[in-house]
């Protein structure tokens, strides 16, 4: 068959179903990005990550007959993953901290360079977020991480996690909470 | 949204290198996904015993007023079932069956399931819209009279099964709806008079086929998201021990 456009994500995965396992890979490059940053929230770990991600993935291909076509794949396919990456964590009996750096400027575009106080100022406030983020628990660093860091939406992070829309509401404003009083801010 | 929310939001971070998850999983893939039938995905052997077990609980419908009405609650995304007379159509007495196919040539396309109860099927057909479908179909034989309907003794229609209809039906007053489960599925068995059946149209209108009469029907939506529809002149019984023997 000729196909002139890039398939459709419902085509892949009807594809898959039928065993085609390059449909299936072109799936996980889409989204194994999102679902290994997930993991390594959840894990602290990236080659637990790396383990938990993989497993979740083969995981979601033998259940893939069991997804209904039409709903959105990538929660679904993220709830997999954190299901896993939290056995993975319970199973090893760790309780990692989680270790994030900030990345180079993350200034918003269109700003003027700040002057070298100004820049360090802000390098020290995202580093102490970040370290502040990595001493919190498991459940509160991970609904901050989706919502924010991987930016997935409130359903999204709700399906992701396996709570109602209205939990991650909750979860969130307390997490957020948690993290003022690590970095040392006034709620 | 707080400052706090906004400076996380535009925190950009340092994370680990994502490594080829792709690469890795695509070697571990072996066998097509749903072709394995969920009850035998490493389970212990009592609770495949458990599952394999008839449950069957019935709750015979009262007989509606005769407005029409969607009867959203019976719970399958795939299968509308509207409370009112069928209007088949003369334009809609063909079956609708695809390209005739062989049982290997199908499997190619879905995880067919066979009743074991019945053996290999006479003939198999495979349709590729709206979704992919495929008909098996069993010639009349003692135990399976022929269907004025169909033609055939038994015709057992496997399609995957998904959140907006792809099956419209319609039940008038002659005709009882029972709720079953079968092997802990939940299913549906319409029998009494004739009702309307009709596929969605394909080309994404949104719209159904003409309808046609259809007899006795058992509906089953299996937990691996198959649909199985079983139709001929069978009762209730014989309808559950034919889907219940699928493999």
């Amino acid at each position: 068959m000729v196909v002139g456009r890039p398939l459709t994500e419902h085509e892949l995965v009807e594809r898959a179903r039928g065993g085609d396992g390059a449909a299936y890979a072109a799936l996980v490059r889409d989204h194994e990005e999102t679902a290994f940053r997930i993991a390594y929230v959840i894990c602290g770990s990236a080659a637990d990550a790396e383990e938990a991600a993989q497993e979740a993935f083969v995981k979601a291909y033998n259940a893939l007959g069991r997804f209904r076509l039409g709903e959105p794949l990538r929660p679904w396919l993220l709830a997999i993953v954190a299901n896993e990456a939290r056995n993975r964590r319970r199973s090893a009996g760790r309780r990692t901290a989680l270790a994030l750096r900030a990345a180079g400027e993350g200034r918003p575009a269109g700003e003027a360079a700040p002057s070298p106080e100004a820049a360090l100022l802000a390098g020290e406030r995202r580093a102490a977020l970040l370290e502040g983020l990595g001493r919190l628990g498991e459940r509160d660093r991970t609904v901050i991480a989706c919502r924010y860091l991987l930016e997935l939406s409130e359903a999204e992070t709700a399906a992701t996690l396996g709570v109602r829309p209205g939990t991650v509401k909750s979860r969130l404003s307390r997490a957020l909470a948690r993290l003022r009083e690590e970095v040392g801010e006034d709620v | 949204m707080s400052d706090l929310e906004l400076e996380l939001r535009e925190l950009a971070v340092d994370w680990p290198e994502t490594p080829d998850i792709a690469g890795a999983v695509s070697g571990r893939l072996t066998a097509p996904p749903a072709r394995r039938p969920w009850w035998r995905v490493d389970r212990p052997a009592w609770q495949v015993a458990v599952v394999g077990v008839a449950v069957i609980i019935a709750v015979v419908m009262a007989v509606p007023p005769a407005r029409s009405a969607v009867l959203d609650w019976l719970g399958f995304g795939s299968v509308r079932i509207v409370r009112e007379e069928p209007r088949p159509s003369r334009f809609a007495s063909a079956l609708g069956l695809g390209e005739p196919v062989t049982l290997e040539q199908a499997r190619r396309r879905f995880p067919v399931l066979v009743p074991a109860e019945l053996g290999e099927p006479d003939a198999v057909y495979l349709t590729d819209e709206p979704s992919v479908r495929v008909d098996l179909v069993y010639r009349e034989r003692p135990g399976l009279p022929s269907s004025s309907n169909t033609g055939a003794g038994l015709l057992v229609t496997e399609l995957h099964a998904v959140a907006e209809p792809l099956i419209e039906k319609t039940v008038g007053q002659g005709s009882e709806v029972t709720r079953l489960t079968v092997g802990g599925d939940p299913a549906f068995f319409i029998s009494g008079a004739e009702h309307g059946f009709a596929y969605l149209q394909r080309g994404g209108t949104g719209a159904f086929e003409p309808q046609r009469l259809a007899g006795n029907t058992l509906l089953v939506e299996r937990a691996d998201g198959v649909l199985l529809r079983f139709e001929g002149e069978i009762d209730r019984d014989e309808a559950v021990r034919i889907a219940e023997s699928v493999r």
